[in-house]
């Protein structure tokens, strides 16, 4: 039987096929996407913020891009997935209200450091990253069949597409 | 919570008293505007999670959010959301004496949605500093349409540097017996909270 596993904002899930992945409206979040095409065991968080390592409050580690991948791989191998098979897929990142960054340098282009600290977090860890729909500004679900390893891509103003 | 205290059910029935002060006031300016009659309960206030705060309304749902930053002697964010088919409705009230249709995604339009939330913000503010005698000033609002979390997640962002949980005061919204699915959400960032429960006599 196909499960369809939910992940919500700052949470991370690992599963095998046929089961599904998915989160619902991405904005300057990011999905983060690991696939051992192989094992068919796949892996997707849905990060907040670039790096544990900047911030105080670090109880969530699916909250931030580095710690995420990490938590991710681990949970992957238990379900039998093997590290050097893992390709990496990464969809959001955008930025959603153009007026925020005068008033809130803070938030200014969270989305890019966050695409930029997810990408290099995947480099450190030997993965490839095979595909990406990321940035502009306007918000996606994804949907991740570990069957096939294809990711669905929703937008309310682009509609549906497939990496 | 945040700073590791844990709040009491008199603290929450507090901050239910505070918004429904706050949300009265604004429901007075926004009926001044319309000429209608203009309804605005608090219904609830919690503490929870700041990744549940897309599913209070479903993160795919279409919807268009104000956003306004809280700035004075504490920090935080202010939002006013309304879904499209809201949105559609609360325009049609607005441009009622006009002959030509408003469409959503015009700039009229969504110029006049930022002052109504503009409005409902600033006025929840204003009550928040005449009760507590604190200086609370909204900054510039902005307004973005899109999926519900996508908006959130890039207001929440901010609070998740500093936060794991934030105060969710709900406020439901209606014009002229007309039930509007809106709301109005105050997010005091940590440590604006003790600063309001002081100021009510309610922490030492």
């Amino acid at each position: 039987m196909k499960e369809v596993i939910k992940i919500g904002m700052a949470d991370l899930k690992a599963s095998v096929s046929p089961n599904v992945l998915t989160t619902l409206g991405l904005g300057s979040c990011l999905g983060i996407i690991l696939y051992d095409p192989v094992k068919k065991v796949g892996g997707m968080a849905h990060i907040m913020l670039p790096d544990i390592n900047s911030v105080r409050v670090r109880r969530n580690k699916a909250k931030f891009a580095n710690s995420a991948i990490k938590e991710m791989i681990a949970k992957m191998r238990k379900l039998g997935a093997r590290k050097s098979n893992l390709e990496g897929k990464i969809v959001g990142g955008a930025h959603m209200f153009t007026g925020v960054k005068i008033s809130n340098p803070s938030a200014f282009n969270v989305g890019e450091r966050n695409i930029l600290n997810a990408r290099q977090a995947l480099t450190d860890e030997k993965i490839k990253v095979v595909s990406e729909d990321v940035g502009g500004d306007y918000g996606r679900s994804i949907e991740f069949d570990l069957e096939t390893g294809k990711v669905k891509i929703r937008t309310i103003a682009w509609g549906i597409k497939e990496i | 919570m945040a700073d590791g205290r844990k709040l009491t059910q008199i603290h929450l029935d507090a901050l239910k008293e505070l918004g429904n002060i706050g949300a009265g006031n604004a429901a007075t300016a926004l009926s001044q505007i319309v000429e209608q009659t203009v309804d605005i309960s608090v219904p609830e206030v919690s503490i929870i999670p700041l990744q549940q705060i897309p599913e209070v309304v479903g993160p795919e749902r279409y919807v268009f959010i104000v956003y306004s930053g809280v700035l004075g002697d504490i920090s935080g964010t202010m939002l006013f959301l309304i879904t499209e088919e809201s949105a559609s409705e609360l325009i049609s009230v607005l441009n009622r004496e006009s002959n030509q249709e408003m469409d959503l995604s015009s700039d009229v339009a969504r110029s006049a949605l930022t002052e109504v939330g503009n409005i409902l913000c600033g006025s929840y503010l204003n009550a928040l500093t005449q009760m507590l005698g604190i200086l609370l000033v909204p900054s510039v609002p902005d307004l973005a349409n899109d999926m519900a979390g996508a908006i959130l997640d890039f207001i929440l962002i901010e609070i998740g540097e500093v936060a794991d949980d934030v105060v969710f005061i709900k406020t439901e919204l209606s014009v002229a017996g007309t039930k509007l699915d809106g709301h109005m959400f105050f997010l005091p960032n940590p440590g604006a909270l003790d600063t309001i429960l002081k100021s009510m006599g309610l922490l030492a």
